[in-house]
């Protein structure tokens, strides 16, 4: 599994700010056939 | 004329930590300043009210119950500071902060306090008074003038003012008295003269303290008569004695913050304050066949307290709001020392989260202000890892299912995406996170590696956290001709919410940054 990082800022009700990362899992690149290179 | 000079400066105070409640290690070595000292030992009486014949009521006397309390009055430095803070919370766990130089000792309420031996030479005595077994119990502060002033209640088991000889001797080494308990074979003894209770009849350095009544002291070559008084000598005390440094400073030195919760709080000027932090004691008395029986065979250690109160003028309705709704009102009290330990550059602080392969967290500015960033892991409510960070408070949100989704890697790759904070895999990074893991601020995590963020050229510091306060009763009331001051008591409680996931769970943390190695 591979993951980036997904970042937001949120505003509270209180006015503070929150930052939240969030780790997104992406797709492996497939490995190209050999037969086709 | 007098047989010594009564005038109280003369006199001295000293303590040593003891191992075991109640037993003297050694002669008292830690001379501290005082103000002023009100330690009373109330050698109780017993009155025999009995019918006999006629109207007197008050017919015999018997001895009671030996009581020993009293407080001592000192400004607050950084150095003494540290024993009576280790007698009421417990031994601090001690942090290296420059090698051989500077240290941080953190204190928390634990359920072992520690008992010091103190000994208090009144006026310029030859002599002075042993109290065995103190237990400093509470400490409150507040400022004289521009001092930080200290008054230290304090709760002895035994006391060795004075002792009696018991059988006449003028040869040999055996000394049979009626209380031992406060002697050490390290002191010296003198033999004072009945007739008088001051000319000196013999000086005897104690071989052993044998048992409750008998001594084995130096060759005795002078008659010594029953009720001679026995007491121990005074120390030869020198301005190299203290290593005390100058008080703290209420202006240009303390500093009071307050915030949305301990670890987010900003400076607020006040006029005056008091800070009681005290453990309520209970000494128990039971019988015995000697003298020192008296005097408790235990001192129980009950509650602890925190409360205070800080003063400044009405200018707002932020307390009394505050106060309508039982808010919580964190505090941080910082005095500050006027001269570096040493030259230190800034320090990053930083912790280490599992036992290896895990990650580390480190805050981005160099200072002391980041030891108040802090961690705590929480299982997410969905099978995403997640970090956030709001003010200093970092929460890493672990994947509530898949275990490989929470490595010390991946952990690492989202707070180091933070603003504030940096942070990176140890090791291999493969640590897969499941739990989670209580609330730790950086450089002061109970596991792992820890690094203490200090500021360049670090001052020697107190620092204070209540990290629950709530503010009690007051008003600002008008009267004529007058600026309406507003004196907020509070007290203090601990942070332990149940629906607060970041609660600190303790109430009180005390930080001393010293030049003092271990306490």
């Amino acid at each position: 599994m591979e993951f980036v990082a997904k970042k937001e800022i949120i505003t509270n009700a209180d006015g503070s700010i929150t930052e939240v990362v969030t780790m997104v899992e992406v797709e492996e690149k497939k490995k190209t056939p050999i037969s086709n290179k | 004329m007098a047989n010594f000079t009564p005038y109280s400066n003369y006199g001295y105070a000293a303590l040593i930590k003891e191992t075991t409640a109640g037993t003297v290690p050694g002669i008292p070595s830690f001379y501290f300043r005082i103000v002023s000292e009100s330690l009373s030992t109330n050698f109780a009486n017993q009155e025999i009210n009995e019918i006999s014949g006629n109207r007197e009521r008050r017919q015999r006397s018997i001895q009671g119950q030996v009581e020993v309390s009293g407080d001592l009055v000192v400004f607050v430095e950084e150095k003494s500071i540290g024993h009576f803070l280790r007698s009421l919370f417990d031994a601090p766990n001690t942090q290296t902060v420059v090698a051989s130089t500077s240290y941080r000792h953190i204190y928390e309420v634990s359920n072992t306090p520690k008992t010091y031996t103190l000994d208090l030479q009144r006026a310029d005595a030859p002599w002075a008074h042993r109290f065995v077994g103190v237990y400093f119990t509470g400490i409150e502060i507040k400022k004289e003038d521009n001092g930080i002033q200290a008054t230290i209640s304090c709760t002895p088991r035994k006391v060795f003012q004075n002792a009696r000889v018991t059988t006449a001797a003028n040869s040999g080494t055996t000394l049979i008295v009626d209380q031992t308990t406060g002697l050490h074979a390290d002191d010296t003894i003198l033999v004072l003269d009945k007739a008088d209770g001051f000319t000196t009849v013999k000086e005897l350095a104690i071989t052993t303290v044998d048992s409750e009544t008998q001594l084995t002291v130096a060759t005795i070559d002078v008659q010594l008569d029953v009720d001679d008084i026995v007491v121990i000598k005074s120390a030869a005390v020198t301005d190299s004695s203290y290593i005390q440094c100058d008080p703290f400073q209420f202006m240009n030195g303390t500093t009071f913050y307050t915030g949305a919760d301990i670890d987010n709080t900003s400076a607020f000027t006040i006029e005056d304050f008091t800070i009681s932090i005290k453990n309520e004691v209970e000494a128990r008395f039971g019988s015995g066949p000697d003298e020192i029986n008296r005097f408790p065979y235990d001192v129980i250690t009950k509650g602890y307290t925190a409360e205070g109160s800080v003063t400044k003028y009405y200018d707002s309705e932020a307390y009394l709001d505050k106060l309508r709704k039982n808010a919580k009102f964190p505090l941080r009290v910082v005095m500050n020392a006027q001269s570096a330990i040493s030259a230190n550059s800034a320090v990053a602080a930083s912790s280490t989260w599992g036992a290896s392969n895990g990650f580390t967290v480190t805050a981005e500015t160099a200072g002391k202000a980041g030891n108040d960033y802090n961690v705590t892991l929480v299982l997410n409510t969905i099978d995403t890892l997640a970090a956030s960070i709001s003010g200093k408070n970092v929460t890493v949100s672990l994947a509530n299912a898949t275990a490989s989704k929470n490595t010390g890697t991946l952990i690492a790759a989202a707070v180091d995406a933070l603003t504030g904070v940096s942070s990176a895999a140890v090791g291999t990074g493969a640590t897969q996170f499941i739990a989670a893991e209580d609330n730790a601020n950086l450089g002061a995590k109970s596991s792992g590696t820890n690094v203490v963020g200090v500021d360049a050229s670090q001052k020697p510091y107190l620092q204070i956290d209540f990290s629950h306060g709530i503010l009690g009763q007051f008003s600002p009331n008008n009267a004529e001709d007058n600026i309406i001051p507003q004196e907020i008591p509070f007290t203090v409680f601990k942070d332990n919410d149940c629906d607060n996931a970041i609660k600190k769970n303790w109430s009180t943390k005390v930080y001393l940054f010293n030049s003092i190695s271990s306490y």
